[in-house]
């Protein structure tokens, strides 16, 4: 019996009055490599927020590593959504790794060399130990998520949480980043957040679908009711490389 | 010329105020690099601008108006540090109408304040020329205080500055520290306002700090070279000042805007030289 590392139950969430989750149920198993797809505006940034930590619930709970979101978040290795971060900043690769050793070290205690070496190792795996003191700024957008990924890393995370890990990123670096999640998946549970299911469909274990309800079955079964429930048009989904996949439902591969 | 160098640097006022130009230089250095960086130079102009608050107030009561001041830019930094962080309304509007009445009510209670006021344009536009013994120790002091500050909370400050959603997963105390950095803003910009005036604070706190970005890696070499910049700056506006009899603190500030336009065009420049060498090589390979 595999060890439950997130558990979601009667899950209510949103801004304001207004909720965005319905009713989410989810949990997550030791070791699962799971997609959470939806479309833009159904709730993934909301339920990431709510699992960070950065977001209240309305309603329900949510348990990490058994324990309440504010202790058990030190579990989790956060990797942001991809965005153009400030050219202008600047800061060395491994000083943005470092910052994962952050929850580790109180105020005014500098980093030791535990964090060091916790560091390098996050660094080794992602192969980016020998550009550790390149600014981020001459990085590619490639080699640039893999530090962040590092930075997840050194936090020494049970779970790795990934936000949109390969949008803007070209279809060539992407599979290593997947090559490299594969990997990390031996002993860490991942859970990656994508609008494109497409784009994770191969290398993740389960998925759920997310609008607002959340629907998941723990094999990668997907049902029609499923994306229909979560696209209203699924055709906009079901990309060429998929259709070759069986358990798309006939009437959607017969239409594509 | 260098005789007239030496002759000025027998007096006591020219040689306070190239020092006081370099104390506050290191300040501007560190907070400034933060500034930059976090994009809160607007924040930065509103604490200046509400400190006059507390000068009006140190007139109208009869206390040394430098109290007053560092009282209101501490206050304008806590209030409009949490406006920015967390109000839902338009923090930039907000801020902005602080800004204002802040410094409205400087200029009402100095109305209501009897007799002459004599030194109250060397708040507004700076009198580096007359820094007394006294006020450069402070600088000294504040000078290690922000110094203290910033190396034991290093780590945090820069997660804070790069990633504030990152730091907050990994529990650090985000808002604490804003308002901690906000705090230091508000010291140094009293600290300045000695030099170079209020309504040029601004200038000092983010040139030198912007010049540095465009050429180091990282935060502590902008640090270092910022300070450097404000320093070099300083004392050569101020001789400049000297020599063609100019107000300093508008001498310093003109030093420094035209280097920040000669440093953006060093840089496009720069740019284009690199790009050519990378078409070379690549055309004879």
């Amino acid at each position: 019996m595999k060890n439950k590392v997130i558990e979601i139950s009667n899950l209510w969430a949103g801004y304001g009055s207004e909720p965005i989750l319905h009713d989410i149920n989810l949990t997550v198993l030791e070791r699962d490599f799971i997609g959470l797809i939806g479309p833009n505006g159904g709730g993934k940034s909301t339920l990431l927020k709510v699992i960070l930590g950065l977001l209240k619930p309305m309603k329900g709970s949510v348990k990490i590593m058994g324990r309440s979101v504010d202790s058990g978040k030190k579990s989790i290795g956060y990797v942001p959504q991809f965005v153009e971060f400030d050219r202008n900043f600047p800061v060395r690769v491994e000083e943005v790794v470092q910052m994962g050793r952050l929850g580790q070290r109180k105020l005014f205690q500098p980093y030791n060399s535990k964090d060091r070496a916790v560091v390098q190792q996050a660094l080794e795996i992602v192969e980016m130990w020998p550009m550790r003191h390149l600014p981020l700024a001459e990085l590619s957008g490639g080699q640039r998520q893999r530090v962040y990924i590092a930075r997840a890393l050194a936090s020494q995370p049970k779970i790795l949480i990934l936000d949109e890990p390969t949008a803007s990123i070209d279809s060539r670096i992407s599979q290593s980043i997947y090559k490299l999640l594969g990997e990390l998946n031996k002993y860490i549970t991942i859970v990656i957040v994508s609008h494109d299911l497409a784009a994770i469909y191969a290398h993740v274990k389960s998925i759920g679908c997310l609008n607002r309800r959340l629907i998941y079955q723990e094999n990668k079964q997907l049902t029609r009711d499923a994306i229909e429930q979560t696209y209203k048009c699924p055709m906009d989904l079901i990309k060429p490389d998929l259709t070759s996949v069986n358990y798309v439902p006939r009437e959607v591969s017969d239409r594509v | 010329m260098f005789e007239a160098v030496i002759e000025a640097l027998q007096f006591d006022f020219m040689r306070h105020a190239l020092l006081a130009g370099i104390l506050v230089s290191v300040a501007c250095g560190i907070v400034g690099t933060f500034v930059v960086v976090n994009r809160i130079v607007f924040i930065s102009g509103g604490i200046a601008h509400t400190a006059y608050g507390g000068i009006g107030l140190g007139y109208y009561l009869g206390f040394n108006p430098v109290i007053g001041a560092i009282a209101f830019a501490l206050l304008a930094a806590v209030g409009m540090g949490i406006v920015e962080r967390s109000t839902k309304e338009r923090a930039d509007t907000i801020i902005g109408v602080m800004w204002a009445v802040g410094m409205a009510i400087g200029i009402i209670l100095i109305d209501l304040t009897p007799g002459y006021k004599a030194d109250l344009m060397s708040y507004l536009f700076g009198s580096i020329l007359a820094v007394p013994e006294q006020d450069l120790l402070i600088m000294l002091i504040l000078d290690l205080i922000i110094g203290a500050i910033v190396f034991l909370l290093y780590k945090e400050l820069l997660a804070i500055s790069f990633d504030p959603v990152f730091s907050t997963t990994r529990r650090v105390p985000v808002q604490g520290l804003y308002l901690i950095l906000v705090g230091t803003i508000a010291l140094t910009v009293v600290m300045v306002m000695r030099v170079v005036g209020l309504i040029l604070v601004i200038a000092l706190l983010t040139i030198p700090a912007a010049i540095a970005g465009q050429f180091v890696k990282d935060l502590k070499q902008m640090m270092v070279l910022a300070s450097i910049l404000g320093a070099i700056f300083t004392n050569i506006g101020l001789w400049l000042s000297y020599f063609f009899n100019f107000t300093s603190g508008a001498t310093i500030i003109l030093v420094a805007g035209l280097s920040y336009l000669l440093s953006l065009v060093f840089q496009r420049l720069q740019n284009r030289w690199r790009l050519k060498n990378i078409e070379n090589k690549t055309r004879y390979r």
